[in-house]
């Protein structure tokens, strides 16, 4: 594993989210990102002036347009700052975080905001994410985001009735979730006892993948301000420590269909979450963990990847939705804010998790707050092709 | 071990991206172009913090991070140009068939520069400086192509110098009328004290987008009118609305927001402010705010909007200032240290005043303003103009005000003899070419010309405290 | 005096002052006639950038006569009736100068129904019916004044406004002696003022308005009543519903529906719901009430609510859809469509009292030429698609073969170097079936769906090793997902006669047998 090493300690004093909506006429995009970093800034209760770095990114060509950090000063503050522009895919408001996070941590900078946004119904989503493809021979065959295929190995594993009810009952948890918090975009008051109903009339997209299942396409912004220990302690009346973050990447993995024990495919979020736990010396990850917040993009990927991220084994993962644990009030809940299947501006997704895991950590999470005290707190993100960045929270500078 | 690469494998593939796309424009953008498209009018919005006025306009100043949407200016649709290219390839999403020009413009009411297409002129004739209007488009697309294009102004425009007083300007001229004048004020007598009246009670920005009405507008115009030579200005403060108010905290709103801008600055307040306030409503904000100078009307008169050339009366209204509000008043400010500004407006009210110093209360010296042109009280006249200076006080100062066209002959024939100036919207909103001023800093700038060729220099505020025995600061 | 769709005759040429469009009239310099049967005649005089509309007793002098029916007349003018359609059935004749005559179509912004609309006299009798309760005695105890308000103009009058023991009483006409007269020559102007358009003063200095008696009386106005609140007017579903297909054909985008040839039918149930369907052909719409034989595609909205939601885009159809409120059944692509083939709806201006801001959208196809360079490996592989050939290349230490090759094995990070043929044939390892149309990144252009993409683990390959490819559509439903164990269907690809060197030298991969 690669060295690394933190000179200081580093806290999160901000943080401000926009609305997630599919219809934000009324804004452009410097003027939605104002809102977001507005919101931020008085969070943490200072200004503009206090920045010294703004760390700015979100999805390549989503909106068909280029460098969008040189006119959306207007709205992120960077006139006459220091100013980073990040995009790494789905993963990019994680990567935003991290960046941050080292910024500050390595003695270059003192305050530095974060901010990712998305304003997906300008561009085409998935018509961006094809042009990620190979031009020269896989541009044309693939299907974007959705694919079923994950639907297929969970089907083929535990079989289709239970696999296809697990799955919905994970949308629905999230649907309940989202009907708790605000800011969510869809929230459609869902049932348990519609899951029937839902396996047989949700449009499919690809496969097994339903409509229901899959994240929505949502307009927003989010800040996250991230402060050196001693402005940390000054500023924040809760400052919430940025203990660790990982990310790990993997080759193209396009082409990596067709289940095959013998030649199990490396999995970046359990690799990912197996060095993490092993640096931070955490032994039972279900058990250290208050909150999760994950990159859910379908319920079908949800369900199986809460297996690599604690770690599980056999249908350990079914059961926690199954018996609903992680439901706000459960064992070990998962997205109280409703997650990514609820709102989704994917350049702000990632950096939504750790914001809302960081308000748990706070206690400020409104009604979506989980009712026992959260000290530790993990947010993932997800992105590109299969890979993975997780961010450790802690409420206490104990580790 | 490495691959034998083969280079004869190498290959080029043609691909193309096409992706639909959707752009909104939001609130200030959409407003921006229908205006545009609709009006045919340019807009700005105006950061308060910063004084800038941005085109196109923006929902937040970058500089101070401010929501400014609701700060909308009309900019004009003239501007001048401050630098340009000459696009000189074709390709399919220019505007236009190379070669043509792209300017920056600089709309006159505008901060930022603004890209456009400068058309009717050839690409060699085109200057930084020249004076250039928006045509808009005939075949509207929503865009900002609904400007089509900019062209040199047909309007000349009348250059006005930068003002930088002439370093050994000549001595006044004598002339016989000329009255003993003690020592203060001959060392004095080259100064001239400009005033700009910023608003009065009653022109609106419908009259003259120029008009402010809140106090940063205030603040502003104040600003550009002490730049261009003003030391003092006179204003009516007015609610967001633009109506008059005699609200005090909005009045020192927009007091305190002159002297933050420009605290050298002379504030003089008036004691009218607006139709249909009470006695106790129009002296009590200057008690409460107590700035250095007020207006003090001497007469009851009739004070109406007419139309001037059939006779019509549009408002019929009685300026009521009995001889009991000219002392009350005159005793409040002077026990206020609020120097009094004389109103004067006819040879009545000149000897209402006369008759009421005898009481003693006024300071020397006495400041009186000579006021041209009010429906219902009298139209400027030379004659009438020396009758009255030679009726005042010795070694009282005298400036005096026109309404409309009777502004710049009534200033020019004070300056003449001796006295000071008083230009600004309240009264005029024009300038003498006819054309609608850019500000009262417009009128400031002519005023300070007229004073250049008369030989003598604007007075300073420091300058003009002295003249007109304000307190130092 | 008949009314259609809520509209009376007169209301389309009572609203022309406020419609009239100074763009369009540019140039113009003639009268117009309207013969409108049953209802009279009407002229039209258009010079200098403005306009006069007139009840006439006859239409002599008019370059142009327009015969129509009220229902057609009115019909024509709202968007409920087709323009073209009437004209081409000889429900609306033009006599005289017909070109003339397209001219006024340009000079008056669209009629929105009016039942809703208010006009000038609406707000006046509004304002004066409002006036006592506006009455706030608090700002001027124990005053004693009448104030008349004299207002001339379409829907003026005279009400004078009684102030006496802090009561306010209204009266129509004068009373003898007010203690201010205000004098408005145009209802309109002082609706403007009313309304927060304009201000007094403008009126004053313009001559449009005088004030006769107590001055200072008159400036205490706005102290004296509240300040006047516009009501605010609900649409109901149905109002909505019903407005969205009135406007439908006139929000017809032709330039995006070229040789579009279908028809769209929205079966909207729940209160204010019913069925319509658009008839798109020679880039031309036409709205028809019911059902048709066999529509392009369906759209089934189960309550009208939700749809009136999403066209006023406090929803969008995909969240309608995903909850299941929603289903598209036939050409889901032309659905997809439907934002292209209409211009959004605008709800009238009088809903909810202000004017809703017009939000302005612009849409494009972003559209980049690009040139990649295939390298050595890539080019290797694709070169050999043209003889029929499937080339991989094979990782010196795991030993997995990559196909299309990389020059690297990423996981051991060696140098990939040993090329091997596999395939051409292969067994499905699995087969994503794409029911979702995602756009042709070569054109933007929706794909046809539903399209069938297989992962083929060809022969001589072994674990994760598979091929991407699609599969010949009329297979898609047979074809059997394979693994370790169970063999899937076995494929062969398909080659095109003329091979380039591309990933499509081979057509799709079709059943094996
Ligand atoms: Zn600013
Ligand atoms: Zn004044
Ligand atoms: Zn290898």
């Amino acid at each position: 594993m690669a060295h690394r090493k933190k000179n200081r300690n580093v806290g999160i004093i901000g943080i401000g989210q926009t609305k997630y909506s599919s219809h934000r006429e009324d804004v452009n995009q410097p003027e939605m990102i104002h809102e977001a970093v507005s919101a931020a800034l008085k969070d943490a209760g200072i200004t503009i002036k206090d920045i010294d770095c703004i760390v700015h990114g979100n999805m390549e060509l989503f909106e068909m347009v280029h460098q969008p950090d040189l006119w959306h000063v207007l709205g992120t503050g960077a006139y006459g700052k220091d100013s980073i522009r990040i995009t790494t895919g789905g993963t990019v408001g994680a990567t935003i975080g991290c960046a941050s996070d080292n910024l500050v941590a390595s003695g270059m900078y003192d305050i530095v905001m974060a901010i990712g946004f998305e304003k997906l119904q300008e561009g085409h989503t998935t018509g961006g994410i094809t042009n990620m493809a190979d031009p020269l021979w896989f541009r044309n065959l693939q299907t974007g985001a959705l694919t079923g295929s994950k639907a297929y190995d969970v089907i083929r594993e535990f079989g289709e009735e239970r696999a296809k009810r697990v799955s919905l009952m994970y949308r629905i948890i999230m649907d309940k979730h989202a009907g708790l918090n605000p800011l969510a975009h869809r929230s459609f008051g869902l049932e348990f006892e519609q899951i029937d109903d839902l396996v047989r009339t949700s449009p499919k997209l690809v496969g097994d993948l339903k409509l229901i299942e899959m994240c929505s396409q949502s307009d927003g912004a989010c800040a996250v301000i991230y402060a050196v220990e001693k402005k940390a302690k000054e500023l924040a009346k809760t400052p919430v420590w940025v203990r660790d973050h990982i990310t790990v990447h993997r080759e193209e993995t396009f082409v990596m269909f067709g289940y095959d024990e013998k030649y199990p495919v490396p999995m970046t979020h359990r690799f990912a979450a197996e060095q993490l736990y092993k640096r931070n010396g955490i032994k039972k990850p279900l058990e250290y963990f208050d909150v999760f917040e994950m990159y859910d993009p379908a319920a079908w990927w949800a369900v199986d990847w809460l297996r690599d991220f604690f770690q599980l084994k056999g249908d350990e993962h079914l059961k926690l939705v199954e018996n609903k644990e992680i439901m706000i009030g459960g064992k070990m809940p998962v997205n109280p804010s409703g997650g990514v299947i609820a709102s989704n501006p994917i350049g702000a997704t990632a950096l939504v998790r750790i914001a809302e895991a960081a308000l748990q950590v706070r206690g400020d999470a409104g009604k979506h707050q989980i009712p026992t005290p959260v000290n530790h707190a993990l947010a993932s993100g997800f992105g590109g092709t299969m890979w993975t960045v997780l961010t450790m929270l802690e409420k206490e500078l104990n580790w | 071990m490495s691959l034998e690469y083969d280079k004869k494998d190498c290959f080029i593939v043609d691909g193309k991206l096409a992706l639909p796309y959707t752009y909104f424009a939001g609130r200030v953008g959409s407003k921006f172009i229908t205006t545009i498209r609709d009006q045919k009018k340019i807009m700005g919005v105006k950061c308060n913090t910063c004084g800038k006025v941005f085109v196109p306009p923006r929902q937040t100043c970058e500089r101070c991070l401010e929501d400014i949407r609701n700060n909308w200016v009309d900019v004009g649709n003239t501007g001048e140009v401050v630098n340009f290219t000459v696009v000189r390839y074709n390709d399919g999403h220019l505007p236009r068939k190379a070669p043509y020009v792209l300017a920056l413009v600089k709309l006159d009411g505008a901060d930022t520069p603004f890209a456009h297409v400068l058309d009717g002129l050839k690409p060699e004739e085109v200057e930084i400086g020249m004076k250039v209007e928006a045509v808009f488009a005939n075949e509207t697309t929503s865009t900002i192509l609904d400007i089509d294009h900019f062209a040199p102004s047909r309007k000349k425009k009348v250059q006005v110098s930068d003002r930088a007083p002439a370093e050994k300007a000549p001595a006044a001229a004598k002339t016989k009328h000329q009255p003993e004048l003690d020592e203060r004020r001959k060392a004095m007598s080259k100064k001239v004290v400009i005033t700009a009246a910023l608003t009065g009670a009653a022109t609106m920005k419908t009259q003259n987008p120029a008009v402010p009405y809140t106090p940063q507008e205030f603040a502003e115009e104040a600003y550009k009118c002490y730049k261009a030579g003003a030391a003092m200005v006179h204003m009516h403060a007015r609610e967001d609305t633009g109506m008059a108010t005699h609200e005090h905290a909005r009045i020192k709103a927009t007091h305190d927001a002159i002297k933050d801008r420009c605290p050298e600055l002379i504030v003089n307040l008036s004691s009218a402010v607006g139709m249909g306030k009470t006695p106790e409503q129009r002296i009590s904000q200057i008690v409460h705010i107590k700035p250095e100078m007020a207006s003090l009307n001497t007469n009851t008169m009739n004070f109406s909007i007419v139309d001037r050339k059939t006779g019509k009366i549009f408002i019929d209204f009685v300026f009521e200032n009995t001889f009991t509000m000219l002392q009350d008043f005159g005793k409040a400010m002077e026990e206020n240290g609020v120097k009094p500004e004389i109103e004067v407006y006819d040879m009545g009210g000149l000897d209402n005043t006369l008759l009421v110093m005898k009481q003693g209360f006024f300071t020397d010296p006495m400041n009186f303003n000579f006021v041209w042109g009010v429906a219902g009280g009298q139209a400027f006249r030379p004659d009438a103009f020396l009758c009255l200076k030679n009726a005042i006080p010795a070694g009282a100062n005298f400036t005096t005000c026109g309404v409309g066209t009777d502004q710049f002959q009534a200033i020019t024939m004070s300056c003449l003899v001796g006295g000071h100036m008083r230009v600004g919207l309240e009264d005029n909103i024009r300038i003498p070419t006819g054309e609608m001023a850019k500000g009262s800093y417009e009128q400031v700038e002519w005023a300070v010309r007229i004073a250049e060729c008369q030989g003598r220099e604007p007075a300073t505020p420091d300058e003009a405290r002295e003249i007109m025995g304000l307190k130092k600061r | 005096m008949a009314e259609y769709w809520g509209v009376k005759v007169e209301d389309i040429f009572n609203t022309m002052p406020e419609r009239f469009r100074l763009d369009g009239a540019k140039g113009v310099d003639a009268s117009f006639g309207y013969d409108i049967k049953d209802e009279g005649k009407w002229k039209l005089t258009v010079k200098n950038g403005a306009m006069k509309i007139e009840k006439a007793a006859d239409l002599a002098g008019c370059v142009s006569i327009m015969v129509a029916d009220g229902e057609t007349f009115v019909g024509v003018n709202t968007g409920k009736v087709d323009g073209v359609n009437a004209f081409t059935s000889g429900k609306v004749k033009v006599e005289g100068d017909f070109s003339a005559f397209g001219k006024t179509a340009k000079m008056f912004k669209k009629f929105v129904i009016g039942k809703k609309e208010m006009s000038t006299k609406d707000y006046i009798l509004d304002m004066f019916g409002t006036l006592v309760s506006r009455f706030q005695p608090k700002n001027v105890p124990d005053l004693n004044a009448s104030i008349t308000y004299q207002i001339g103009g379409e829907g003026g009058g005279v009400w004078t406004a009684i102030i006496k023991d802090n009561k306010c009483t209204l009266k129509e006409g004068h009373v003898e002696k007010p203690t201010v007269k205000l004098e408005i020559n145009e209802a309109k102007d002082w609706v403007d003022v009313m309304l927060g358009k304009s201000d007094p003063f403008s009126l004053l200095s313009a001559g449009k308005a005088a004030i006769v008696g107590e001055t200072a009386l008159a400036m205490k106005l706005g102290e004296i009543f509240a300040k006047y609140q516009p009501p605010k007017i609900e649409f109901t579903t149905k109002d909505f519903i019903l407005d969205m297909f009135g406007t439908l054909v006139g929000r017809f985008q032709p330039q995006n529906a070229e040789g579009l040839d279908a028809s769209i039918t929205y079966q909207i149930g729940g209160e204010g719901g019913g069925v319509w369907t658009a008839i798109i052909k020679d880039g031309k719409c036409s709205l028809k009430e019911g059902h048709v034989d066999k529509a392009t595609v369906k759209l089934e909205i189960n309550e009208a609510k939700d749809w009136v939601d999403v066209m006023l885009g406090k929803s969008d159809p995909f969240s309608l859809l995903s909850a299941g409120k929603a289903a598209i059944v036939g050409e889901t692509a032309l659905a997809m469509k439907l934002g292209e083939l209409f211009a959004k709806y605008q709800p009238p201006a009088s809903i909810g009292g202000e004017p809703e801001q017009e939000l302005l959208v612009l849409k494009k196809t972003i559209a980049v030429k690009q040139r990649f360079a295939t390298g050595p490996v890539m080019g290797k592989f694709l070169n050999a698609m043209k003889d029929k050939k499937l080339i991989a290349n094979k990782c010196p230490s795991c030993g997995r073969i990559q196909i299309p090759p990389r020059e690297v094995c990423a996981e051991c990070r060696v140098s990939a170097d040993e090329w091997v043929e596999v395939g051409p044939k292969g067994q499905v390892r699995y087969m994503e079936y794409v029911y979702y149309a995602s756009p042709d990144p070569l054109t933007g252009e929706t794909r046809e769906t539903p399209y069938g993409m297989v992962n083929i683990l060809l022969d001589g390959c072994k674990g994760h090793d598979t091929f991407a490819h699609l599969i010949r559509r009329d297979q898609m439903d047979i074809i059997k997902n394979g693994n370790n164990e169970i063999a899937g269907t076995r494929v062969r690809p398909v080659w095109n006669d003329k091979r380039v060197g591309s990933v499509f030298d081979i057509k799709h991969f079709e059943i094996d047998e």
